[in-house]
């Protein structure tokens, strides 16, 4: 079975969605790079599932605390300050992934795969990501915003018949 | 009097900027983590509306409104969906729910406003508000 979409064209989403949901939620503008610039030691990890009737997947965005803070900042202003137990940075990197993740499945759904999103699943990670994994269905972008860097991943697979 | 609405979402960030996108008004927000906390505040407050999500645990957003709507008391409360779903099932079943309006997370927070405007009355904080006609 081939592939619903070219690591390409999930990029060329990744591309357009990622910014956009900076942009409209937290006023901000994103560089978009490459390869990682700094590896993210230890970071905030939040997975959003995708289920459509012919294909299933799930994005993934990977911060840091301090990215975390700052997004909490940028987000929710002086509310932002409420914000200081790592179970609220995990609920704001959830948040923004389903938003991200909200906005990957609309472009989805203009390609012919309409699907679901189920709740964030959220946890702090030992590993550092650095490098790009070899996956035919995955594609894994890097971003930086002023003083912090992050990954939004797509991974959208055929559904097993 | 103030305003009454009620958030539903299971993400404290979204109930948090709700309540700040609400300050400037002179508006009582009450809060609730899913579908089935939502229920009992809205038999508690009777909240002027309420702002749904619809992935949630425990009782999602769809399943809230259902109850809602076969609830003597309740099913005439407007709701306005504010959710990351786009997928046409879910927004047709909503609609068929009544729904007023339905807002895809990422928003632009004067457009909410501009929603949650249409169904209630919005004041800002110091003016005088009043139902009675000049």
């Amino acid at each position: 079975m081939t592939n619903p979409l070219s690591q390409q064209e999930l990029v060329q989403i990744a591309i357009r969605s990622v910014p956009e949901v900076w942009r409209t939620q937290l006023k901000k503008e994103l560089q978009f790079s490459p390869e990682l610039i700094l590896p993210l030691p230890s970071p905030h990890l939040a997975t959003v599932a995708w289920t459509g009737s012919n294909a299933s997947g799930k994005m993934v965005l990977t911060i840091s605390s301090a990215g975390a803070r700052l997004v909490a900042q940028a987000l929710l202003g002086t509310s932002g300050n409420c914000i200081t137990e790592d179970t609220d940075l995990k609920d704001v990197v959830g948040e923004l992934c389903n938003m991200l993740a909200g906005r990957v499945s609309t472009e989805l759904r203009d390609r012919g795969f309409t699907g679901t999103l189920h709740p964030p699943v959220l946890c702090r990670t030992s590993t550092t990501v650095s490098a790009n994994p070899p996956s035919p269905t995955l594609c894994l972008t890097h971003w930086t915003c002023g003083d912090y860097s992050f990954t939004f991943s797509i991974d959208i697979h055929p559904k097993a018949s | 009097m103030n305003q009454k609405i009620l958030s539903i979402d299971d993400s404290k960030t979204i109930r948090l900027l709700l309540a700040r996108m609400f300050r400037p008004f002179q508006v009582e927000l009450r809060e609730a983590g899913n579908g089935e906390e939502g229920l009992a505040q809205a038999k508690e407050v009777r909240p002027d509306l309420i702002i749904l999500d619809y992935n949630m645990p425990v009782m999602d957003g769809v399943t809230m409104l259902q109850h809602l709507r076969h609830d003597p008391q309740l099913k005439s409360i407007p709701v306005i969906m504010l959710t990351a779903e786009s997928n046409p099932k879910v927004i047709s079943t909503v609609a068929r729910l009544g729904v007023r309006d339905y807002v895809v997370k990422p928003f632009q927070e004067q457009a909410l406003i501009t929603k949650v405007s249409k169904v209630i009355p919005l004041h800002p904080q110091g003016t005088v508000s009043s139902n009675l006609p000049s």
